[in-house]
């Protein structure tokens, strides 16, 4: 059935280098560089060639996907498609997608997904998601698991859209806390080698302009865990990527910590 | 949430339970010792009949078989020519940043890195200059031991961290309350199902293992809740 479309793996990479991309071209450093207007030009390509809003009307699945599609486009080609907005705010108007059950994570990435693409929802208010949210009742880190965490740094990215904003004012009384909270996750991460959650925490501590010692190392075991073919491998733990030909495996291993690593250096670094 | 006194007058009441397999084994005689001076230590009500009985079943070779660290808090002499850790007998000073890179090296390299720092600090009773990103990532390496269930690397990396500076208060804090809320209704601190197949076959084994990871909990609680104190005897160490 149409509605029971989801992203998979490859939808997800390719939207997760379009928002990569959309926060590159923020950066004055990267934004002229020829390889990031080549990836620029290669998404923009794909996005029209590969007809990804297609039948959007009935694959509900793929909302949340496609209004983050249609946000990246609209900054790294404005202006925004009037025509691919209409399309998902009809579905939106049904009344159904902003309605149903959902955790605080996963509304506030909703919320900011939808906002970035300028459609109208009745998702409860960004502040109402956040209450209810784990970052602000944090799971102690001897039992997070990666999913925890995971939901941790997307609602501080949703909340700095990555960089742009400063988070801390939603924050309110819980913002030492919660800088507490990630630079311990931060340092957890560095000990387990995990560098896609490390960079992930990275950011969210350059967005606190929370930053120190503890940033710079973990920042230079990153760039020292690259693949000299660019990639970078989501954990120290997984076979060697090194000795591996590059394939659809190790692509599916590593695209989504690559990309990250892309999100990483495009960040603010300005107070580290 | 339970002070550590409470928690040590539980695994004190365990051991009571337990005295007939305490007393079956050398390695059993010697954990129990050690685990009931620390629940002693802690406030966890008077042990001393317990500890009189105890001793007077210990033999000599009793410790042949059990870790040096433990003998020591058992307050056991350590025969000659019984192996000492190596780590404690080499040390001296505290390189940080090889401990550093040891911390980034993966779980291998966390225990060399906390078994550098014990000696050390030897154990926390010799002043170390602060290294403060030193203990954040030895803290860290208790947090992974914590994740993973490696119960002995989350309590000696959490005590390391101590004796080589002040690690984030956060941290030490999430350790504190991982170790507090592990104690099971019965006062000890691991669930059998958590044991190995062999551990639950040999109730002597089970029963070291419960007392090493019950005396691992109670040693970190207490140094962690205490800054200045230090279960391991200055004068024991080498």
């Amino acid at each position: 059935m149409p509605d029971e479309v989801v992203p998979g793996p490859t939808r997800k990479a390719f939207a997760e280098l379009g928002l990569a991309l959309r926060v590159a071209r923020r950066n004055p450093a990267l934004r002229d560089r020829a390889d990031v207007a080549r990836l620029v030009r290669w998404w923009l390509e794909t996005l029209d060639a590969q007809d990804m809003f297609f039948d959007i009307e009935n694959r509900l699945g793929l909302l949340s996907h496609c209004a983050a599609l249609l946000a990246c486009a609209g900054d790294l080609r404005p202006p925004r498609s009037p025509l691919l907005r209409r399309r998902l705010q009809i579905v939106l108007d049904r009344g159904y997608c902003d309605r149903i059950e959902r955790n605080g994570w996963n509304g506030l990435d909703l919320h900011y997904y939808f906002a970035a693409a300028g459609l109208r929802h009745e998702l409860p208010p960004a502040e109402i998601l956040l209450g209810i949210s784990s970052l602000v009742r944090r799971p102690p880190l001897p039992y997070a698991h990666d999913i925890d965490l995971y939901a941790i740094t997307h609602i501080v990215f949703d909340l700095a859209d990555f960089g742009r904003r400063d988070p801390r004012p939603a924050l309110g009384a819980a913002c030492g806390e919660v800088a507490a909270y990630l630079r311990g996750a931060l340092a957890l991460c560095l000990a387990e080698r995990n560098w896609d959650l490390c960079a992930e925490f990275l950011m969210c501590r350059l967005f606190l302009r929370d930053v120190g010692e503890l940033d710079r190392l973990a920042a230079a075991q990153i760039v020292a865990a690259q693949d000299p073919r660019g990639f970078v491998p989501r954990s120290a733990d997984v076979a060697d990527p090194a000795t591996r030909p590059m394939d659809r495996q190790l692509f599916d291993d590593v695209n989504h910590t690559s990309i990250v690593g892309l999100l990483l250096a495009a960040a603010d670094w300005s107070t580290a | 949430m339970k002070p550590a006194r409470t928690l040590a007058r539980r695994a004190g009441d365990w051991l009571d339970r337990h005295e007939r397999l305490a007393r079956s084994a050398g390695a059993c005689r010697i954990h129990a010792l050690a685990l009931s001076r620390v629940c002693g230590r802690l406030g966890g009500g008077d042990r001393a009949a317990f500890e009189l009985r105890l001793a007077g079943a210990v033999r000599d070779d009793d410790v042949v078989d059990v870790d040096p660290v433990t003998a020591r808090l058992a307050a056991a002499a350590v025969p000659a020519g019984h192996p000492r850790p190596r780590e404690v007998a080499a040390a001296v000073g505290l390189d940080a940043d090889r401990a550093i890179s040891l911390f980034l090296a993966g779980p291998a390299g966390h225990r060399r890195a906390v078994a550098l720092i014990e000696a050390a600090s030897a154990y926390g009773t010799r002043p170390l200059p602060g290294a403060g990103l030193c203990a954040e990532l030895a803290m860290a390496a208790a947090l992974r031991g914590a994740r993973h269930f490696d119960l002995f690397m989350a309590a000696r990396g959490a005590r390391a961290a101590l004796y080589v500076g002040d690690a984030p208060r956060a941290l030490a804090d999430a350790i504190q309350l991982f170790f507090r809320t592990l104690q099971l209704a019965d006062g000890s601190f691991v669930s059998p199902t958590r044991l190995s197949p062999a551990a639950r076959q040999s109730p002597e084994l089970g029963f070291v293992l419960a007392a090493a990871t019950g005396l691992q909990a109670l040693w970190t609680l207490a140094e962690l809740g205490d800054p200045a104190l230090r279960l391991m005897p200055p004068a024991t160490v080498p």
